[in-house]
Order: structure tokens, then sequence, then C-alpha cells
């Protein structure tokens, strides 16, 4: 179909207005209190923004380009590695830990990842640690979002939108949105967002799988017998077998959940309920919107075989779609960046702000915290915008990258903490969370290559258990008893209960 | 929710992770059938294994929230709540 640059790149200019004006109405509506008000929205959000805030922040440049890129590239083999290892291992972990995260969350206040284990291992050097390795790989994260924005717009507005001018446009919306609201302002555009990319990615992948592929059967008829390694193990490349599937799909998708931004939207929800609620719900999103992707793949695979990987899905519906139908895509996929960039750099906000200097300099008043972590959120957002312009090869490199960093860092110590375990020690947890963090840095950045086939992100983890469980045989600082128990106690009781106790708290202290 | 029921769920994730990208895939990737056109491997690698570790997740949020609403009433009769 004839496609108007024009038209594209007003409805996408038009999308960015709406999107600036729901994030300065969640500010107006309801400015921000305090830090924690900031920060969880006060952990007063309905599960319905909650879900879809939580969803909108995981789907990122990634779900709709990068992901689908690899279903191109390299078939089925990555669909398990990632759609089906998302299932499995980030629903999974909220499926493990999630509700028990938030209700140790509304006993004792945590907010980050660092709260949690350097309360449990009483280690302040710990957190710091994290907190600096979580910094990292977000900055690489968000520098993924801003990359896709210039693949988006190139192919959006047909160049009529310069690529370094709108992307600097969209920057400064999230800025904009983001240091007024918080997390009132980044979960109501989320909200929205969310709702846009699931109806985009579903919607349009089967609009086309119908229209054009001729359904289900016919589609994957014509692959197996025209490409049929698409729809095998190790796919057309002969890299994704499964000791490669597994030992990507592992840490990656146990990190997801440790990134600052997702951790913290753990502690949000209002209701626990909700909470317990997020495993399946996640899964299931996400697989709906895999496999909207899924058919666009099925569909183009055979008809733009040269296309480059991370612009084969809007090409797809760039062709086949009416202009106004291909930009509703289009800024669905803008949705998907946006929310995922401002919930990462409010995270980074969060982190340097909670477990920095609050750490260092608990005297200072509420307000100077609150400013750092507006200040820090715009450096970390506009630093990724800078080191975007310097480009990377594919686009979902550093997004799995910083996911492993998060595993390494942290998974079991936090495995630990919440199942309660007494064995492990604080040297332990510390020694095992810096050498993973090296680990990891080491590999992913091809200093050293991976043996045995493995992903070079795999490693991190490894050294972490196994520094984790030795060097905890060896020392003798463990957990406090007393911690243990009442965390293990606060998993003990209703979410309502401890809703209400920790609302009056919270007037108590208002009124101290 | 029982521990039993618990760790019954526990072990099917398990069984279902092992079975879909852990040392038992293989052996799935080579199985012989088909639906229509679409070949069981695919079919259990697209739809089957990721809805199945859906419906595990979804079990256990039901018997979850079930075992809450009883604790919240228990706290409520004697007072706590």
């Amino acid at each position: 179909m004839a496609f108007d640059p024009v038209l594209s790149s007003g409805i996408i200019l038009a999308y960015l207005v709406v999107t600036l004006g729901i994030g300065i109405a969640g500010w107006r509506i309801s400015p921000s209190k305090n830090m924690e008000d900031y920060l969880l929205a006060d952990r007063a959000v309905h599960w319905f923004v909650g879900f879809f805030s939580t969803i909108a922040s995981q789907f990122s440049a990634l779900t709709l380009m990068g992901f689908v890129a690899f279903y191109f590239k390299f078939g089925i083999s990555t669909f398990i590695a990632i759609t089906g290892a998302y299932i499995l291992f980030t629903s999974g972990t909220y499926y493990f830990i999630g509700p028990k995260v938030w209700k140790i969350g509304r006993k004792f206040g945590h907010i980050t990842p660092s709260d949690t284990v350097r309360e449990y291992y009483d280690s302040p050097l710990f957190g710091y640690i994290v907190a600096v390795g979580m910094i990292l790989a977000l900055i690489a994260y968000l520098e993924v979002q801003l990359m896709g924005v210039g693949i988006l717009l190139k192919l959006g507005s047909g160049g009529v939108i310069p690529v370094t001018a709108g992307a600097a446009a969209i920057t400064v919306v999230i800025a904009i949105y983001t240091w007024l609201g918080g997390m009132k302002s980044v979960a109501w555009v989320d909200t929205v967002q969310g709702v846009m990319l699931l109806g985009g990615a579903v919607i349009g992948g089967f609009v086309l799988l119908f229209t054009i592929g001729g359904g289900f059967g016919p589609a994957f008829s014509q692959i197996a017998s025209q490409k049929p390694a698409l729809l095998q193990v190790p796919g057309p490349a002969g890299v994704w077998n499964w000791v490669f599937i597994a030992t990507f799909a592992i840490p990656v998708f146990l990190g997801w959940v440790y990134h600052p931004h997702m951790w913290m939207r753990l502690h949000y929800f209002k209701s626990g309920r909700a909470v317990e609620n997020l495993p399946w719900v996640s899964g299931g999103i996400f697989w709906l919107t895999q496999i909207g992707g899924l058919a666009v793949v099925l569909t183009g695979a055979l008809i733009i075989p040269d296309a480059p990987p991370d612009q084969f899905i809007l090409l797809m519906f760039r062709n086949y779609f009416p202009t106004v139908a291909f930009a509703l895509v289009a800024s669905a996929a803008l949705a998907a960046i946006m929310s995922s960039a401002s919930s990462q750099c409010h995270g980074i906000g969060a982190v340097a702000a909670r477990d920095v200097t609050e750490q260092i300099w608990p005297e200072w008043e509420e307000s100077k915290h609150l400013m750092v972590a507006r200040v820090t959120m715009l450096i970390g957002l506009l630093g990724a915008f800078f080191l975007s312009t310097l480009g990377i090869p594919f686009l979902v490199t550093s997004g799995a990258a910083a996911a492993a960093i998060s595993t390494a860092l942290i998974f079991p110590q936090v495995i630990a903490a919440v199942y309660g375990w007494e064995w492990p020690t604080r040297e332990g947890a510390v020694a095992a969370g810096a050498l993973g963090l090296i680990t990891s840095l080491v590999f992913l950045l091809g200093w050293v290559s991976s043996p045995f086939g493995v992903w070079p992100g795999f490693w991190g983890l490894v050294v972490n258990v196994v520094a984790f469980v030795v060097v905890s045989s060896v020392t003798n600082s463990h957990p406090e008893k007393s911690t243990i128990n009442e965390w293990q106690e606060a998993m003990q009781d209703s979410t309502v209960a401890l809703d209400r106790e920790h609302r009056e708290n919270v007037v108590v202290s208002s009124d101290d | 929710m029982t521990d039993n029921a618990r760790l019954g769920l526990d072990v099917v994730w398990l069984v279902i992770a092992v079975l879909y990208l852990g040392p038992l895939a293989p052996m799935l990737a080579n199985v012989n059938l088909s639906f229509g056109n679409v070949s069981f491997f695919a079919a259990w690698a697209v739809v089957i294994g990721p809805l199945l570790a859906i419906v595990v997740f979804g079990v256990n949020s039901y018997l979850r929230i079930k075992e809450d609403r009883t604790r919240t009433g228990q706290a409520a009769s004697t007072g706590g709540d």
C-alpha cells in the first residue's frame, strides 16, 4: 500500500503530545509529596494500572523490534529462548518470590533490590556494589531503547522527522513527565502505552497472518517446505543449539525482575493479591504479544527474506497496512520504547537517592534526596541518549547483557534472603556479588571468549553461585536470627493486614 | 494452600522447564507427530509449553488468594484484623 510519510509523522507527533498530556495530568492530579510517593506512587497503585505499567516497563524496543528480529533471523529456537524462557523464568520469579517480596517491602519499607540484600546481610558495602552494578546495567539497557527510537522514526516518518531531532524530542518528553510526576506519571503513561502495545502487536500480527499469510496452517506449511531450519533447533545459522539456548535464557530471564525499575513494581501495588496474580498475567500478556510478532514472521519470512532483522516487523506493517494503521502500530512500538525508557531512568534516580545518598547522608532533608533522584534520572536519560547516537549493531545485545549482569550480581543472594536461609554469610554475599559482576563484564565485553558453546553472560551467574557457597562455608557472619524470623513472620501475614498496618504507620509518622 | 499443593505446583513447573529447555528438550524436538500442518515440536514450543506454565501460575494464584482470604477472615474473627 502507498505510504504517506507526512500523515504517518503527524500521527506519531500527535501521539507524543498525548503522552506528554497524560504524564502531566498524572502529576497535576496528585503531585508527589515525598520520596515514597515519587518512587512508588505511595504504594497505592491500582491493580489494572499496576499490571499494565509492569508489563509496559518490560516491553521495550526489544519486544516488537528486537525479539521479532531474532525470530525472523534464527527461527523457533529463539522463540524458546525468549518467549518460553520469559514465561518460565521471569513470570516464574514472580511466582516464586513476588508475593514474599511485596510482603517484606510493605512491612519494612523496602524500595530497591539493594534494600533487600543490605538489610538481610547487614552490609552497606553490598548495597553500594549492587547500586553501582544496577546503574551500569540500566544505562546500557536505556541506551538500547533510544537506539530503537532512531530505527522507528526512520521507518515511521519516512525521513520527514530527522532521527536525531526526533529522538531528542522524545527524550525531552520522557524527562518532563518523569521529573514532574515520578512513578504516578510513569505508571499512567505506561498503562495507556501497554494497552496500545498489546493491541498493536496482537491485532496487527494476526491481521497480517490471516490476510496475507493465509492463516497459521498454510503459513507454517510454506515455511516448513521452503525454510525448514526456521522451525528447528539450532535454526538457520546453527548457533542456537540447546546449550546456547539454556545458557542464554537462564541468566537473561532470571535477571529481568531484579532491575530496579521492575523490582520497584513489586512494591507499588496497593493490593498484595494483585502481586499474587502477576505471574500468569505477565506470562499471558507477553505470550500474546510475541505470538503477534511470530505471526508477522510466519507471514513475511518468505516475502522479504533480506530485510534488516530489526526493521523487519515495521517494514511488514508499512508495506501492507494503510498509513493510519501503520502509524498507530508505529506509535505502539514507540509506546513500548518510551514506557521502558521512562521506567529505567526513574529506576536510576531511585537507586541513586535511596541506595547512595540516603545511606551516606541520612540526616539530609527528604527534599534533597528527592532532588537527587530527579537530577540523576535526568543525567541517566541524557547519558543514554548520547550513547545511543554512537550506535550498536544489534538491538538485543545490551538488553540481554543488562539482565545477565543483574542475575550475576544478586540472584542467589536474594533467593537466600527471601527464603530465610541461614547458611550464607555477609562475606559470601559481598564476594560472590562482586565476582559475579566482574566475571559478567569480562565475558560480555569479549575480553575472554566463552568456552563449551555457552553464552558469555552465563558465567557471571555460575561464579556468583560457586563463590556464594564456598565463601559462606568458610566465614561466620550469618544473618541475624531476629531478621530471619521477622521476615518469615511477615510472609505469614495476610496481605490485607499488612497493607492496613503500613497505612497506619504512615499516618502515625505524618502526625509526628 | 497446603504445603503439598505448593510443592506439587513447583514440581510441575520444574518438569515443564526441563522438558522445554532443559536436558529433555531435544527428546521432544524429535517427536514425529503433527497437528494438521503444524509439527508437534512447533506446537509444543510455541503454544503448549508456554500455556502449561501459565496455567500452573494461574492455579497457584487462585489457591494463594483463597488462602489469603481465609487468613484475613481468621484475623478479623479473632479481633486481629
